[in-house]
């Protein structure tokens, strides 16, 4: 298995991620990890594709939850650019959020580093049967009732992305390290 | 005595039907995510970990990955609200666990 993550660090104590002119708080014990949004079919990143921070949330049962702002200003991604994906329908907070038809890149980063991205090693593409979540500001996204939603701080992987694709996660607590290998 | 029975005769002027305005057609991927949400079963016991196309309601292929089967639909001049392609795995609406971080 290609290796994608390897011995990448979350730490005890809040750190910072600046990128594209801004910072971004990571609590202690969130594992942060760099991806860009794909458009299906890409079998390798956009050259214009934007990398930024996510957590990975294995609490959450989703696939990925993304604001409006964070598509625009971070991913240079229009939502509304993206394909409805039809499907049973998945309340965040009680309202049902349309899905929008997208993969994920996660960069591989350089061992024991986690915001180095490793120069080498391809992006893994995380395959996405559900498509994206992307509510939050305040924001109508095809749904009005998506204007009350909170959305995250911090755009959240769950583990039903990981789920989707061949992949393998471990937790090495004691050293506070994340590997993650793909086929 | 026998009760008076009055014929049933519509009245003069009956209230208009209301007209609801019918729904937009399915998209061919919204009647392909009905197929696979009708066929998750079966595909659960013969082909679960794989990944499933449909294209206009209909089944296309199976694939181990999602994109070999997107670029094969583009390729043959699907556009992309034809098809789904679903990995084939418990598939159930409901709510998220989710905290705003």
């Amino acid at each position: 298995m290609p290796p994608v993550l390897r011995a990448l660090p979350y730490f005890e104590h809040r750190t910072t991620i600046t990128f594209g002119g801004r910072t971004v708080d990571v609590v202690p014990f969130q594992i942060a990890l760099w991806v860009s949004l794909a458009r299906l079919g890409e079998t390798a990143p956009a050259p214009n594709a934007r990398r930024f921070p996510v957590v990975l949330d294995t609490g959450f049962s989703g696939t990925f939850a993304i604001t409006p702002a964070q598509m625009r200003d971070w991913a240079g991604i229009e939502w509304s650019s993206l394909l409805l994906e039809p499907g049973p329908e998945l309340l965040y907070q009680n309202v049902p959020v349309p899905h929008r038809r997208a993969n994920l890149w996660v960069y591989p980063n350089q061992y024991g580093w986690r915001d180095a991205i490793d120069p080498i090693l391809p992006p893994y593409r995380l395959e996405l049967s559900r498509g994206i979540a992307v509510f939050g500001n305040g924001e109508c996204v095809g749904v009005t009732a998506t204007r009350t939603l909170t959305g995250p701080r911090v755009p959240l992987l769950g583990l039903r992305a990981l789920s989707d694709n061949p992949v393998a996660l471990q937790l090495d607590p004691p050293n506070r390290h994340v590997w993650l290998d793909g086929t | 005595m026998s009760a008076i029975r009055t014929p049933d005769v519509p009245p003069l002027n009956p209230p208009p039907v209301p007209v609801v305005p019918s729904a937009p057609p399915a998209t061919g991927a919204e009647e392909s995510a009905r197929a696979f949400a009708r066929d998750l079963p079966e595909l659960l016991i013969t082909h679960a970990g794989q990944w499933v196309a449909y294209s206009n309601g209909e089944r296309y292929g199976f694939a181990a990955r999602q994109t070999p089967l997107y670029v094969a639909l583009v390729e043959q001049g699907f556009a992309e609200d034809e098809f789904v392609v679903r990995f084939v795995a418990p598939d159930e609406a409901g709510p998220v666990e989710y905290s705003p971080r």
